[in-house]
């Protein structure tokens, strides 16, 4: 299966902006369940320099400059993305006890349970508690198997909490989400993460888009698709397997990942400081259109 | 009048074998020996007159001075140095050579291979948790630099052991200070430092030097900075006496700015690019765009810019993760896998909650050494965020206080610098008492081997600095020396206006004279509202008619009022903080003038009132005197020197704009009789030009005299018109913006406001309708106040604007993805 995306991000200021430094994380990353053909970051106005980077996480960066006055900033990211039709649809043995992969990790055997043992530790955004703890035993049981347990964990999220795009910002916390049952993707995909953490597991946010299909008989409106967010849990001797506690699915061959981190902080798609500008306005449109 | 020796019997008498003064036996140890000997001949009194003369010496250099909380530091300069013993040196500077290699091994392992984190020798979320882990700079397959400057913080524990309390391994402080405190101490302790033989530290700043040169060996017109937080750092004037000592400029974050992948200095004359950066900011400080935590001081893309290659960080960055304490414990095994020995220097106890329980008999930190406060008997969601650090019983030597020995404990902080040649170790150290108040003495390495002659201390580059000849002087340098300039201006016209009001006060009250009453009661107002003093409102403020003329309150309030903005002791403030602000482009000289003035205005807080006039007209008095004195240091040291003109632009337009308001508030409206020639000669007295203008007019004297000697005499340096030509002059010096035929903006303003008074003459000016208003006189000073602030604004606009502030925004759109499908 083969997708373009498009995605495009404006600012606009009220007042000029003298000059910006960026980094965008647009471009798709490739791994074991897609490979991004092709990708290309158009900045308005002409950026003064650019240049790209592969961060800590394997994500691709563009930083770029602007230094010319101006009162919008567009950034469009095209890319072609090939999803590997084996391993989206592939389910992982569930073989190990949660609790076995908890020690597995403390004591890594290989250098992938080495890298995977970085997720098991608080991030800027997701702090480890025992109310988080205390939330996520109750799907994982003893000797509940790890995929199991974590589907349960997930369908608990899916139903005992409400979608809400109101209720958070980007910097609302997730016990507060805990608290009020309330979050948008973002929320639910960290609040996840904090209650495997807290257990000891490894888990990831995913950030990406969703291929969304129109009602039959309806045109797809363009720009109507958004950005999207879940989490992957690291199988011992299998991999990163995701869960996509929004749709309450396991993500298969309309999930597409622009990038991997410990949560959004790592990924934030564009982030820049800014000389000038007051106040300003954030418009983002995505496609995501099946070749 | 005690004999020291008595002293120092006293203290032997009293301390036990754990006091590094007395040896094994009970008795003095053998390496102190001659110092006492040599000291025992000294009374009490000779050795506090030492402590007072460091005490000055110190406070003259500001390094003692604290501008954050603007109180005196509890730092106090022990003469009486710390001496160790030459075996002790030697099994140390082993230890300390061993423990900084393995340092470095780690540092380049966790940003490199990571092989300790494989062979599970280092605990890897230990590494991974802490906040100055920058995985930014963590790159498997390019080099990883070395570590520069560091230093170790060392105590000695009762059973004779060295132990490391503390490792520095990104921008250790306290070197600076250790510098200015052996040259203070040397100078008071010379006969003594001479005779024990004691190593020399110069070496340590040359190899420095050295190794910064080596990596800009062969750039063309290489630019080293120094990058530090500022002056609410509490080391800033550390910062700033290392800068001038090595010769760097002084930058802070806002100073510098990245483009296209480089890193510039921002100057009066344009960008100017950097090619190195010793820093003062720590690692999770430095990058406002690409580190996770905002930090308002953070310069954006100096990370990228060094991925790429185009700065050098010379103490490079995430080097902050192998201080952690927590790390500690692990050192001993990190030693046999990557060195195959032993670990010589062992550190403090500690113990890391990921590795062990809860300890209520330790003191429970954070990851980043922050101390918590922790309840046993609530379970912790996350003990791996935690360590447990022991006490260690350290040893205690004699520390000089109040005409006694007091006996304290003290750890000493040791530097080393990495070179090509391998590890070297500064032999000195700063030795730092334990507790409420820091005792700080000097470190004497004894040598049987004789001194390697003094290889003479690098060049202070003092005067002039290098920066200012190069001609890159930082904008916000730049700024400051233009405000320094308009602030010690505005300090000496007041102060003045209010001397003279003072004087003017007693002497009416003394022989009482109604038009001498109705020249000081203007001058009340004129004081009150804003008009003689700083605002200096063209169009005075009016002010309601009841309100008594109260002249002794208003000389107070002129001085400290709260009320009043712009008060002389706000001025004085100003002062100092601008020059704290450049501090390593002053001279000795020019910074202890400075620190007097600030003296003055502190020992006047809160007491003008209670004061006696004379009192407060001596104090006025010494205030001249210092600005005076700071002018000259300043005139005299920089005068060719790039930079230092803005500062003489400063008072120039202070100057004008004083003397604009004083005309306006004397001359503008006819005064009646006596009391017209009272105003003329008073306000040739605040202008110091009373006695040129008796000798020039003789019987002639009237307003239009005056008018014709402070505004139009191009040739009189008090006149108007002279301050104006001389910032014609100076403003010449600004950097051209514009193709050099086009006169910039700046200058037209000067021009028009120069030739406003050459087209005019005293006696149109003098001149007064029906109503005894000189309207004439008024609109040449409204014409020339107007060309003086469009130049002001030129100036700001065109070379201090770009200093502005930047801010972050953060794309945070997320979430409407609940779709059906």
């Amino acid at each position: 299966m083969r997708f373009k995306v498009t995605h495009k991000t404006q600012y606009q200021y009220a007042e000029s902006v003298s000059l910006t430094q960026n980094q965008a994380r647009l471009t798709p990353i490739s791994n074991h369940r897609q490979l991004c053909i092709n990708s290309e970051v158009s900045i308005s106005p002409k950026p003064s320099y650019v240049d790209n980077f592969i961060d800590y996480f394997g994500n691709t960066v563009t930083v770029f400059e602007v230094p010319t006055l101006h009162k919008e900033l567009i950034v469009t990211s095209t890319s072609e993305i090939e999803l590997i039709e084996s391993m989206v649809n592939s389910v992982p043995p569930d073989v190990y006890p949660w609790e076995q992969c908890v020690q597995f990790l403390q004591l890594p055997r290989n250098d992938f349970e080495l890298e995977a043992s970085e997720y098991c530790i608080p991030s800027p955004f997701i702090p480890l508690n025992v109310a988080l703890r205390e939330f996520a035993l109750i799907s994982f049981t003893p000797n509940r198997p790890l995929v199991e347990a974590s589907n349960d964990l997930m369908h608990r999220i899916f139903h005992e909490f409400k979608y809400d795009p109101v209720f958070s910002t980007i910097s609302t916390p997730i016990l507060d989400v805990l608290h009020h049952k309330k979050g948008v993707c973002q929320d639910f995909a960290h609040l996840a993460i904090g209650c495997l953490r807290s257990l000891g597991l490894a888990a990831r946010y995913v950030s990406g888009y969703i291929e969304t299909v129109p009602p039959e008989g309806q045109e797809k409106l363009e720009g109507a698709d958004a950005t999207h967010a879940w989490f992957s849990i690291y199988i011992p001797e299998y991999g990163w397997y995701d869960f996509d506690p929004t749709n309450n699915m396991n993500p298969t061959d309309q999930h597409i990942t622009t990038a991997v981190g410990r949560d959004f902080s790592d990924v934030t798609p564009l982030k820049g400081v800014i000389f000038g500008g007051g106040s300003n306005q954030l418009h983002v449109a995505v496609d995501v259109t099946r070749l | 009048m005690t004999n020291l020796h008595l002293s120092f019997e006293d203290y032997v008498n009293a301390a036990n074998p754990t006091d590094e003064m007395v040896g094994e036996d009970g008795a003095i140890a053998r390496h102190w020996q001659t110092l006492v000997d040599k000291l025992a001949e000294l009374s009490t009194e000779d050795l506090n007159a030492r402590t007072s003369e460091i005490h000055r010496l110190l406070q003259e250099n500001g390094i003692t001075f604290d501008s954050s909380t603007d109180q005196y530091q509890g730092w106090q300069l022990d003469p009486m140095p710390m001496i160790l013993a030459e075996e002790d040196w030697r099994f140390l500077q082993q230890g300390i050579v061993q423990r900084q290699k393995l340092l470095n091994l780690i540092y380049k392992d966790i940003y490199g291979p990571q092989t300790l984190f494989k062979e599970g020798v280092l605990p890897s979320n230990l590494v991974r948790r802490q906040k100055s882990f920058i995985r930014e700079r963590v790159n498997r397959e390019s080099k990883v630099p070395d570590l520069f400057v560091t230093a170790m913080d060392i105590g000695r524990d009762k059973n004779g052991q060295f132990k490391v309390l503390a490792d520095h391994c990104q921008c250790p402080n306290g070197m600076g200070f250790l510098l200015e405190n052996r040259v203070v101490n040397r100078r008071v302790m010379g006969e003594e430092f001479n005779e024990l033989g004691v190593q020399r530290i110069s070496r340590y700043f040359q190899l420095l030097q050295q190794h910064i040169s080596d990596q800009v060996a062969g750039a063309n017109d290489p630019r080293v900075v120094i990058l530090s937080s500022g002056p609410s750092h509490p080391y800033y004037p550390e910062h700033a006496y290392l800068a001038s000592y090595m010769g760097y400029t002084l930058v802070r974050s806002r100073d510098i700015t990245v483009r296209k992948g480089k890193v510039w200095l921002k100057t009066l004359q344009g960008l100017r690019p950097i090619d190195v950066i010793l820093r003062w900011v720590k690692d999770n400080e430095i990058d406002s765009l690409e580190l996770n935590e905002y930090c308002p001081d953070g310069i954006p893309g100096l990370l990228q810019a060094v991925r790429s290659g185009n700065v050098k960080v010379i103490n490079p960055l995430g080097a902050g993760v192998v201080e952690s304490q927590a790390l500690m414990p692990f050192l001993p095994a990190v030693a046999q896998r990557l060195l195959g020995q032993d670990l010589i220097l062992e550190s403090r106890k500690i113990q890391w909650l990921g590795n062990g329980p809860l300890d209520s008999k330790a003191r429970l930190k954070t990851l980043d050494g922050v101390p918590v406060k922790y309840d046993p008997t609530e379970p912790m969601s996350d003990p791996a965020n935690f360590y447990n650090e022991y006490d260690v019983n350290l040893t205690t030597a004699p520390f000089w206080n109040d005409g006694e020995f007091h006996r304290k404990a003290f750890f000493l902080r040791v530097f080393m610098v990495n070179t090509k040649d391998g590890v070297y170790v500064m032999p000195g150290a700063l030795c730092q008492s334990v507790g409420s108040d820091t005792w700080v003495k000097d470190t004497w390495v004894r040598s049987s081997q004789p001194i390697e002659s003094e290889l003479p201390l690098p060049k202070t580059n003092r005067n002039p600095d290098i920066a200012l000849v190069e001609g890159a002087v930082p904008s916000r340098t730049a700024e400051n020396l233009y405000w320094l300039g308009r602030y010690i201006e505005r300090g000496e016209g007041n102060i003045r206006i209010i001397r003279q009001l003072l004087d003017r006060h007693s002497e009416v009250t003394t022989y009482p004279d109604k038009q001498l009453q109705q020249v000081v009661d203007l001058f009340t107002i004129g004081m009150q509202n804003g008009q003689l003093l700083y605002p200096y409102l063209h169009h005075p403020a009016a002010i309601a008619k009841d309100k008594r003329i109260n002249c002794a309150n208003t000389i107070n309030d002129s001085i400290q009022g709260s009320a009043n903005v712009g008060n002389l002791a706000q001025t004085l403030n100003a002062i100092y903080a601008t020059s704290f602000e450049v501090k390593d482009l002053l001279t000795d000289d020019s910074w202890r003038f400075v620190d007097d003035i600030k003296d003055e205005e502190r020992w006047l807080h809160g007491r003008a009132k209670s004061l006696s006039t004379s009192n407060v007209r001596s104090a006025l008095d010494r205030m001249i005197g210092y600005i005076m004195a700071f002018n000259g240091s300043t005139a005299d040291s920089m005068p060719n020197t790039n930079g230092w003109f803005l500062i003489e632009m400063g008072r120039l337009i202070e100057r004008s704009t004083q003397l604009i308001s004083q005309l306006n508030f004397a001359f503008a409206k006819l005064l009646e009789g006596t009391a017209q020639t009272i105003m003329i000669d008073e306000i040739l007295q605040t202008q110091v030009s009373l006695i040129t203008h008796r000798r020039r007019y003789r019987i002639y004297q009237s307003v239009a005299t005056a008018i014709e000697l402070l505004v139009l005499d191009a040739e009189y340096p008090r006149s108007l018109i002279y301050q104006l030509q001389k910032l014609q002059e100076l403003s010449k010096k600004l950097p051209a913006k514009k193709h050099s035929g086009l006169m910039p903006d700046h200058q037209k303003a000067l021009l028009k406001a120069v030739t406003r008074c050459h087209l005019t003459d005293r006696d149109t000016l003098a001149y007064y309708d029906d109503a005894g208003q000189r309207g004439q006189l008024i609109e040449l000073l409204d014409d020339v106040k107007a060309q003086l602030e469009a130049f002001d604004e030129q100036l700001l606009i065109n070379y201090f604007s770009h200093t502005k502030k930047a801010q972050a925004i953060s794309w945070a759109n997320l979430g409407s993805a609940q779709d059906e499908i």
